[in-house]
C-alpha cells in the first residue's frame, strides 16, 4: 500500500509541484475564483487542440515532436491567405484550415523522412529541422509574399511593398469560433463564458484519438513506439508508418495554430509558431506525460497547471517582489527547465530499468 | 473481392474527396469574404436622372431591423458585408414622428470593385436601375497607405477590440 | 485430442536439406549438409558454437544477410518443391515459424497482442475507403479468440490480457511459441535455444508441450545446447561439427556422452605435459560471486581461485559469459562481487587501480580496447606503462616538467620487436599497417612491459594464422616460466587451452559449470559446455 503510494507520487512528481506551486501563489495574487475559471476555460480552448496533436507521434515512439512548429507555420500561412482575402468569421477558418492542411502534409511528410534517418534523436532532430524550416517560412513570408505570391492587403503587407508585416491583426476572424456557441454561466459576480464550440472540436479531437489508437495504424505505432525492431521483424512498414505519424501530428497541428490564434486575435508572423512548439510540450510535461508515454488527460491537467502559472504569477511576483516581469521570466524559465528536467528524467528512468535488470544478473546466492 | 476494382473505386472516392475539399474551400471564400462597401447619401444624377438625398432615413442591411443604420443628409458610410449578395431596405423616414414616407428594398452581388464605386442610397430610394457612383477618393491602382510603415515592434499587441 | 497419424512414406518428406554449403569469403562454414524431416517429427539440431547451426537456419529461413554473402549451394525442399526464400517473410509463407532465442515480444503488449502482432484481426469502416486498410479498426473479440485457440494447443495456460513486460520468462516463451504457431499454415518451427533462459521445471513444460504440438502435426528443428533434453524430446538428432554432419541418430541407440564426443571431436591431442605441482603455492587471485553486465557476455555468479604461478583457462561457449570475466575484474563493464588479489581486496569498475596493483589485460577487441590504431608500435608498447607507471619519462625541474623518453620507448619497442618477432618495418610503424598476428603481439608486449603479476590474455589467437598462434601461444608460456607471472587465458579454442593451462574453468549461462586439470579428456569439457555438470561428475567419478 505504501509502496503502491510512492510509485504514484514518484510517477507524478511533476503535476504534484505545479499543484503545490499554484496552492502558494493563488491566495498571494488575490485573484477571484471566476476570474481564474474564465482564464483557465480561455487557455484549455485555446491551447488543447495544439497540445493534443504532440499525441501521436509520442505513441509511435518519436518523442516530443517540435515538427509540430512545422504545422504551426503551415496555419499561419494559411490565416495569412484568409486575411488577405478579407474572408472572416468559421468561413475563414475552415479556409485557412484547408488551406494549410496541405503545407502541414508536405512538411510533415519532409520531416518525418528526416527524422527517419536520425531514430532516436527525434527531438534535438524535429527541434533544429524547426530552425530551418523557419528560414525557408521566412522568406516565403518575408520576401515571396507580395513579390511572387500575390498577397495585396494592405493590412498584411509592409509599406515598402512586400512581406508580411510583424504583427497581422485577424480582423474579423478573431473569437470566430470561441463566439460562434458562447455560453455563459455566474460565478460569483463573475461572467464566466464558455466557447462550447472550440471545445466540441476538441472533443472531437480526443475522440479522434481514441479511436485512432484502437485501429490497425494505432496498433502499429504503438508497436514501433515500443519496439521499433521487433515491429520491423514482425513485418511493419516502421519507416512509413512514422511518417504518417508525423504527418498527422503536423496537420493537427496546423489546425491548432488556427484555433490558438483565433483565440488570441494577433498574430506575430515571426514568432507565434515558435513559442508554441515550446509551451506546448511544457504544458504536456507538467501535466505528467513523459518523452514515451502521454495521455488526453496529461494534456488537459498540464495546460490547466501551465497557464495557472502563468495567470498567477506576474500578480503573485508583484505582490512578493514588486516586480510583475517575474512572470514572464518565470513562464520561459518554466518551459525550457521543465523540458530540460523531462529529459533528464527520462535517461535517469532509463538508467534505474538498466540497473533494475542488472540486478537479477547477481547470482541467487547473494542477498 | 479482387483489387483492380476496388483500387479503381478507392481512387474515384479519394478524387471526389480532394475535389469536395476544393469546393468546400471555394464555397468558404464565397460565404466568407468580407467586402467594405460605401454607401453615398447625397444628390445623383444617374442616366440623366437626379436622384434627390435623403434628408432623414434608415438604411436596413439583409433584414436585420436591430440593426438598422440612420441615415442624414450628405452620410457616406463604410460598411463591412460579408458574402456576396445582400438586400438593402432604404426608407425614407419622416423627421416628426418617423413614420416611413417611402421603402425600397434592393438586391446587390458583390460583383464590382468595392474600391472604384459607392452605392448611391438616394438611386436606391428612387429606385434607380442602376445605383454605383465612382468613388471619389480611388485613384487608379493606388490604395490607401497603411498608417505605419515599418515591422510593428510591438510583439504581444493587444487586440483591438 | 486426436491422434493423427502422420508418417506418409508414399508423399515427399515436409523438409529436405540436401547438400547444402555456405561459404564466408572463402571460408566455408558449411558442407554437404543434408537431412530430412516429416511431418509431426522432431529433430534435435546439436553441435558446438561455429558448427554452422545458426547458419544453416538463416538459409532456411531466408535471411538477407545469406544472399548479401553469396547466397548457398545445395537444395532445400518443402513437401519436395524447391524453397529459396529471399525474405524470412517468405519463410513464414511457406509456414516456418522460428522462436528466437531473444524474445522479441513487445513489453507493453498483452498476450494476445504480441501473439497477433502484424495479424491482428480487423473490421471495416468507411474510412478504409480514404485512408487505405489500415485505418480498419481491431477487432479485439476475434483476436482474444484466436489468440486463445492458438495458446490452448500448446496445452498451457497463459493470461491473454496479461501485459509481457509483467509475465515471467517462461511465459514469454510460450507466448513466442504461440504466436508462431498461430498462423494457420505453420508447418515447421524452428527453435533456437528456447529453454535457456527457463528455468528446470518450466523447460520439462515446454518439452511436454512441444510434444502436444508434434502429435498435432508440426514438425520442429530444436536446437539446444542442453543434450538430456534434446535426447529426450526429439525423434532424431544431428550432430554438425565444423559445418559437416558428423552423425545422424536416434536418441535410443545412443546416450549423452556419446553425443558430446562427437561435437567436440577427437581432435589434435595437445601437449598435456603441463602437470607442475603447485599445491605449496599460495592463491594470487580470489574471485567470489562476480557478476559483470557485459553486453552478450553476461557473467551472473562465477567464484574461483588463480594460484600463484600458474596459467589458467577459462572456457565455455560464446555469449556464456567467460569474456565478461576478465573484462569485469579490470573494470571495463560494470560488474559486482568480490575480486581479492595478491591478499587485498580490489575495487571494481576502477580500470586505473586495478592497472596500478600490478594487473594487466590483452583485450579479445584487439582494435577497439587493446590498441592506440593511428600511433606507431613504440608509442603503443610504452604507453600504458607510461600513464600507469609514470616510466619512459623524464623528469626536470624536481618533476615539474616531464618529457617523453623516446630513447627508452625505442629500445624497449626493440627488444619486443625482437623477443615476440614482430614483423614490421621498424618501431615507428604505425600499428593499424601490422597483420592481426603481429597486433596481438604488440598487444602482449604492451602488456609485457608493464610487469605484471597476473596477465590476463583474452581470445590471444582470435583471426591470427596458424605460425602466429603457436608463438603468442609459447611467448606465454615462456613468460610464465621464466618471470613466474600468473597468466589468466580466455579462450573459446579448448584445445588452445589445453595446450597451454595448468587447470580450465568452464562457464555456462553466466556460472562455473566446473573446474577440471587441463588433462582431462576432451569430451568431459564438451559436456560441462552443455551445462550437463552431473553427467561430466558422474563420468569424472
Amino acid at each position: 500500500m505504501m509502496n503502491r503510494l510512492k510509485q504514484f507520487l514518484i510517477s507524478n512528481s511533476v503535476p504534484i509541484v505545479f499543484v503545490g506551486l499554484s496552492a502558494l501563489a493563488i491566495p498571494i495574487s488575490g485573484y477571484s475564483a471566476g476570474y481564474l475559471v474564465q482564464e483557465m476555460i480561455t487557455r484549455l480552448a485555446r491551447n488543447s487542440f495544439l497540445v493534443l496533436s504532440l499525441l501521436i507521434p509520442i505513441m509511435a515512439g518519436m518523442g516530443l515532436n517540435f515538427g509540430m512548429v512545422l504545422g504551426a507555420m503551415a496555419g499561419q500561412i494559411g490565416l495569412i491567405f484568409a486575411i488577405n482575402w478579407s474572408v472572416v468569421g468559421i468561413p475563414g477558418l475552415v479556409l485557412a484550415s484547408l488551406i494549410s492542411m496541405p503545407i502541414a502534409v508536405f512538411l510533415g511528410f519532409v520531416c518525418g523522412n528526416v527524422l527517419n534517418r536520425a531514430k532516436g534523436r527525434e527531438m534535438v532532430t524535429s527541434y533544429i529541422l524547426g530552425f530551418f524550416t523557419n528560414g525557408v517560412y521566412q522568406f516565403v513570408v518575408l520576401y515571396a509574399m507580395g513579390n511572387i505570391l500575390p498577397v495585396t492587403s494592405p493590412q498584411l503587407i509592409l509599406s515598402r511593398g512586400y512581406g508580411i508585416r510583424n504583427a497581422v491583426t485577424l480582423t474579423g476572424l478573431r473569437l470566430a469560433l470561441d463566439r460562434a456557441m458562447n455560453f455563459q454561466f455566474k460565478l460569483g459576480d463573475f461572467t464566466v463564458n464558455m466557447p462550447i464550440g472550440t471545445f466540441l472540436l476538441i472533443g472531437v479531437f480526443c475522440l479522434f484519438i481514441l479511436w485512432f489508437r484502437g485501429t490497425k495504424l494505432g496498433q502499429d505505432m504503438r508497436a514501433i513506439g515500443q519496439d521499433m525492431a521487433a515491429a520491423d521483424s514482425a513485418g511493419i512498414a516502421v519507416e512509413r508508418t512514422r511518417v504518417i505519424a508525423i504527418i498527422i501530428s503536423t496537420v493537427l497541428a496546423a489546425f491548432g495554430q488556427v484555433i490558438f490564434l483565433q483565440n488570441i486575435g494577433t498574430m506575430n508572423t515571426y514568432n507565434s509558431h515558435e513559442q508554441t512548439g515550446m509551451f506546448s510540450i511544457a504544458a504536456l510535461l507538467i501535466g505528467g506525460a513523459t518523452i514515451s508515454k502521454a495521455s488526453i488527460s496529461n494534456v488537459f491537467i498540464g495546460v490547466t497547471l501551465f497557464h495557472l502559472m502563468f495567470v498567477v504569477s506576474p500578480t503573485a511576483g508583484k505582490e512578493l517582489i514588486g516586480q510583475a516581469q517575474l512572470g514572464e521570466y518565470f513562464r520561459v524559465f518554466v518551459s525550457y527547465g521543465i523540458i530540460a528536467a523531462a529529459l533528464v528524467l527520462h535517461a535517469w528512468k532509463r538508467l534505474r530499468e538498466r540497473q533494475a535488470s542488472r540486478r537479477g544478473l547477481r547470482g541467487e546466492t547473494q542477498g | 473481392m479482387s483489387q483492380a476494382p476496388m483500387r479503381i473505386r478507392r481512387f474515384i472516392i479519394r478524387t471526389v474527396l480532394i475535389l469536395l475539399l476544393i469546393v468546400l474551400g471555394m464555397a468558404m471564400y464565397n460565404i466568407g469574404r468580407e467586402y467594405s462597401v460605401l454607401l453615398d447619401n447625397g444628390t445623383v444624377t444617374i442616366d440623366g436622372r437626379e436622384y434627390p438625398v435623403i434628408a432623414y432615413g434608415s438604411l436596413i442591411i439583409d433584414g436585420d431591423e436591430r440593426k438598422a443604420i440612420d441615415i442624414w443628409e450628405d452620410d457616406r458610410l463604410l460598411q463591412k458585408l460579408v458574402g456576396t449578395s445582400h438586400t438593402l431596405r432604404v426608407l425614407v423616414l419622416d423627421e416628426d414622428d418617423d413614420s416611413a414616407q417611402k421603402t425600397a428594398e434592393r438586391k446587390i452581388e458583390m460583383d464590382f470593385d468595392t474600391r472604384e464605386w459607392m452605392i448611391s442610397l438616394a438611386a436606391i430610394a428612387g429606385e434607380s436601375e442602376r445605383i454605383l457612383i465612382p468613388n471619389p477618393i480611388y485613384i487608379g491602382e493606388q490604395e490607401t497607405a497603411p498608417l505605419d510603415d515599418e515591422i510593428q515592434d510591438d510583439a504581444d499587441g493587444i487586440p483591438e477590440f | 485430442m486426436t491422434l493423427e497419424n502422420v508418417v506418409r512414406t508414399d508423399s515427399p518428406p515436409l523438409l529436405k536439406i540436401d547438400g547444402v554449403g555456405k561459404e564466408y569469403f572463402g571460408n566455408k562454414v558449411l558442407e554437404e549438409v543434408s537431412f530430412t524431416l516429416e511431418a509431426g517429427e522432431i529433430l534435435g539440431l546439436v553441435g558446438e558454437n561455429g558448427a554452422g547451426k545458426s547458419t544453416l537456419m538463416n538459409i532456411l529461413f531466408g535471411m538477407p544477410v545469406i544472399a548479401r554473402t553469396g547466397g548457398y549451394t545445395g537444395r532445400i525442399e518443402i513437401n519436395g518443391r524447391e524453397a529459396a526464400f529471399s525474405s524470412p517473410f517468405d519463410a513464414i509463407d511457406a509456414g516456418i515459424g522460428m522462436v528466437h532465442q531473444e524474445f522479441s515480444l513487445l513489453p507493453g503488449f498483452t498476450v494476445t497482442e504480441n501473439i497477433l502482432l502484424n495479424r491482428e484481426s480487423t473490421k471495416y469502416n468507411p474510412l478504409v475507403e480514404v485512408f487505405g486498410e489500415r485505418i480498419r479498426a481491431l477487432d479485439r473479440a476475434d483476436m482474444t479468440k484466436r489468440a486463445k485457440s492458438a495458446i490452448s494447443k500448446l496445452e498451457f495456460h497463459i493470461d491473454s490480457n496479461t501485459v509481457a513486460a509483467e509475465m515471467p520468462v517462461g511465459h514469454k516463451q510460450f507466448t513466442e511459441i504461440a504466436r508462431e504457431i498461430s498462423r494457420d499454415n505453420t508447418k515447421l518451427l524452428v527453435l533456437d535455444e528456447p529453454t535457456a533462459v527457463l528455468t528446470e521445471s518450466e523447460a520439462e513444460i515446454l518439452i511436454r508441450a512441444l510434444r502436444n504440438l508434434a502429435v498435432k502435426g508440426i514438425a520442429m528443428v530444436f536446437i539446444s545446447h542442453r543434450l538430456e533434453e534434446v535426447v529426450d524430446l526429439c525423434d532424431k538428432i544431428v550432430v554438425l561439427r565444423d559445418g559437416r554432419v558428423v552423425r545422424e541418430a536416434e536418441p535410443k541407440n545412443t546416450d549423452v556422452y556419446q553425443i558430446a564426443s562427437w561435437m567436440v571431436g577427437r581432435k589434435i591431442e595437445g601437449d598435456h605435459s603441463r602437470r607442475v605441482d603447485r599445491e605449496d603455492t599460495e592463491p594470487i587471485l580470489e574471485v567470489s560471486h562476480l557478476w559483470v553486465d557485459m553486453p552478450g557476455e553476461t557473467v551472473r555468479d562465477v567464484s574461483f581461485t588463480v594460484q600463484r604461478g600458474e596459467i589458467f583457462g577459462i572456457g565455455g561457449l560464446a555469449g556464456q559469459g567467460k569474456l565478461g570475466i576478465a573484462n569485469g575484474i579490470m573494470g571495463l563493464h560494470p560488474a559486482g562481487g568480490k575480486v581479492v588479489f595478491d591478499g587485498k581486496s580490489i575495487p571494481l569498475n576502477d580500470p586505473a587501480h586495478v592497472l596500478k596493483r600490478d594487473m594487466a589485460f590483452v583485450s579479445e577487441d584487439r582494435r577497439g580496447v587493446g590498441l592506440l590504431l593511428d600511433e606507431s608500435i613504440d608509442w603503443n608498447i610504452a604507453f600504458t606503462s607510461m600513464q600507469v607507471q609514470g616510466r619512459f619519462l623524464k623528469s626536470y625541474l624536481g618533476g615539474l616538467i616531464q618529457w617523453r623518453d623516446d630513447e627508452a620507448m625505442r629500445d624497449a619497442a626493440d627488444r619486443y620487436i625482437e623477443l615476440l618477432e614482430i614483423r614490421c618495418t621498424s618501431h615507428r610503424q604505425r600499428a593499424v599497417e601490422l597483420s592481426g598476428g603481429n597486433q596481438q603481439k604488440v598487444c602482449l608486449a604492451k602488456a609485457f612491459v608493464i610487469g605484471p603479476k597476473l596477465l590476463f590474455v583474452s581470445e590471444p589467437t582470435r583471426g591470427i594464422d596458424i605460425g602466429a598462434k603457436k608463438l603468442v601461444l609459447d611467448t606465454l608460456k615462456r613468460v610464465n616460466e621464466e618471470q613466474g607471472m600468473t597468466v589468466v587465458v580466455t579462450s573459446s579454442e579448448l584445445e588452445e587451452l589445453r595446450a597451454v593451462c595448468d587447470r580450465i574453468t568452464i562457464v555456462d549461462s553466466g556460472r562455473v559449470s566446473g573446474i577440471r586439470p587441463a588433462n582431462c579428456p576432451a569430451e568431459e569439457f564438451g559436456l560441462l559446455m552443455m551445462g550437463a555438470q552431473d553427467i561430466a561428475a558422474a563420468v569424472e567419478r
